[in-house]
């Protein structure tokens, strides 16, 4: 039996965006060979660690803390902060089977939306870390907009509209206004999914707001739900689950 | 040998930084009285010490100076490393080594630059030898053409790249080789920058490989 989907939703980070290949020693390798300073690169990695003892993840450090790693692992070093964020873009990785997937669920004339729980204020496109992946690996055209708890961007035009600002994926306020939006385009939530492998952020408030779920683990498996409708490990799956050849 | 106090650094504009000797790490003290400069760091006891036991019986002990100290956490990370391993016959009794850890097994060629010439050398994976959990991929040269014929091309590009930044700043080769060590530093670091060499471990092999280059040029007056 084949799945009608008319939308689908991808979450960001660990999902569509594949950290992998975002290793200490090359980031921070190669910011400190791009200064001219490869002889600490180990000094660097180490205080870099120290950072993510203080905060507790790596991703605390980046989302809220990042004048941190200019003043405490770069020393206040300002030529380091760009290199930083392109050396950031350069090592990130595309989930496995993405650009193929998204092909063929273009093809099938389905519109697709990055879902991303970004905690940045939005500035012009390019300038936060989901618009800049997307723009870099050179997937912009098969998305139309990325919805986040700070506006939704139409990828078109890079224009923002603010009725999604301070609403969220766990809350489930942010499914709440996307079912609105996609009602006025004449889409209903069951003839949309969201994937995603945040099992409390991607897929329980989205499965309760009536969207089919699709758990990605490709990356990380954070456990079964019965709100998850199907599990996939690779984005290519997405083809057999539209044509009804997985369950 | 008296005690020593404090280290003073003077620039060549009469600024100076300074630093009490007890603020000096034990590596860097020791390092300085090895040059001479003063006597090796006291001995002194560290306030705590951790000492960790393997089920094996092994032990092992790490220094902490600081007055309070309480384990926050303890954890392992389990992955694959991929780490490459490049050696080179110096003709001595033993080869040279090189660790190289930036994605290892996308290097496509090496130049290895000398005085005397060239050579250039293509990577490509013949095969993969896997020993329990360690694959080891190894990789030979290509050999489609020789090792100095393949450098050739490549080392007239970059006199080309570094001919073209020169002149930028309007320096001959001659000109470049008699500034002054600050200034001469400083153009390195731009031309190196303008050709995307970065250093794998030292910031002074890049600027060594500029003036090679600029030697060479000027060699061939070019």
């Amino acid at each position: 039996m084949n799945i009608e989907l008319k939308w689908v939703g991808f979450d960001f980070g660990q999902c569509m965006m594949d950290p992998t290949g975002l290793r200490n020693h090359l980031v921070i390798g190669d910011v400190c060979k791009a200064i001219g300073e490869p002889e600490r690169i180990e000094e660097r990695i180490q205080k870099y660690r120290v950072l993510k003892e203080k905060l507790g993840s790596y991703s605390t450090i980046k989302e809220g803390h990042r004048d941190l790693i200019m003043s405490y692992v770069f020393d206040g070093r300002e030529e380091a902060k760009e290199i930083f964020a392109a050396k950031e873009q350069e090592h990130l990785l595309v989930g496995d089977g993405l650009e193929e997937a998204l092909q063929y669920l273009k093809g099938q004339g389905i519109r697709l939306s990055v879902v991303a729980e970004l905690k940045k204020t939005l500035g012009p496109m390019g300038t936060d870390i989901v618009t800049r992946f997307i723009q870099s690996k050179g997937l912009v055209k098969y998305f139309g907009e990325v919805v986040t708890p700070q506006g939704k961007i139409d990828l078109r035009n890079g224009s923002i509209d603010l009725k999604y600002k301070g609403k969220t994926k766990e809350e489930g306020t942010l499914y709440d206004e996307l079912a609105r939006d996609l009602r006025s385009q004449g889409i209903e939530t069951s003839e949309g999914a969201m994937i995603g492998d945040k099992l409390a952020t991607d897929i329980t408030p989205a499965k309760k707001r009536g969207f089919k779920t699709i758990q990605y683990t490709g990356y990380i498996n954070s456990g079964s739900s019965e709100d998850v409708d199907f599990v996939i490990s690779d984005f290519r799956e997405l083809v057999d689950i539209i044509k009804g050849e997985k369950r | 040998m008296i005690s020593p106090k404090r280290l003073i650094i003077e620039y060549e504009d009469g600024s100076r930084k300074v630093t009490e000797f007890t603020q000096l790490d034990n590596q860097t003290w020791l390092e300085l009285s090895r040059s001479g400069l003063c006597p090796p760091p006291p001995k002194k006891t560290l306030d705590h010490y951790v000492l960790m036991r393997w089920k094996d019986g092994w032990q092992e002990v790490v220094g902490i100076s600081k007055m309070t100290a309480e384990l926050w956490r303890y954890y392992t990370l389990e992955r694959t490393e991929e780490v490459g391993r490049m050696a080179f016959d110096v003709a001595e009794d033993y080869p040279l080594l090189f660790l190289v850890k930036r994605l290892p097994r996308q290097i496509e060629s090496l130049f290895l630059v000398g005085r005397k010439g060239s050579k250039g050398y293509t990577l490509e994976e013949k095969r993969a030898v896997k020993e329990g959990d360690k694959i080891e991929h190894i990789l030979y040269d290509k050999k489609d053409s020789s090792p100095c014929e393949r450098a050739e091309g490549w080392v007239a590009e970059i006199k080309e790249q570094l001919k073209a930044e020169m002149k930028k700043k309007g320096l001959t080769s001659e000109q470049l080789l008699s500034l002054d060590d600050h200034q001469k530093l400083q153009a390195y670091f731009d031309f190196a920058k303008a050709l995307g060499i970065r250093g794998m471990e030292k910031q002074e092999d890049v600027y060594g490989f500029i003036q090679l280059m600029a030697e060479n040029l000027l060699a061939s007056k070019e």
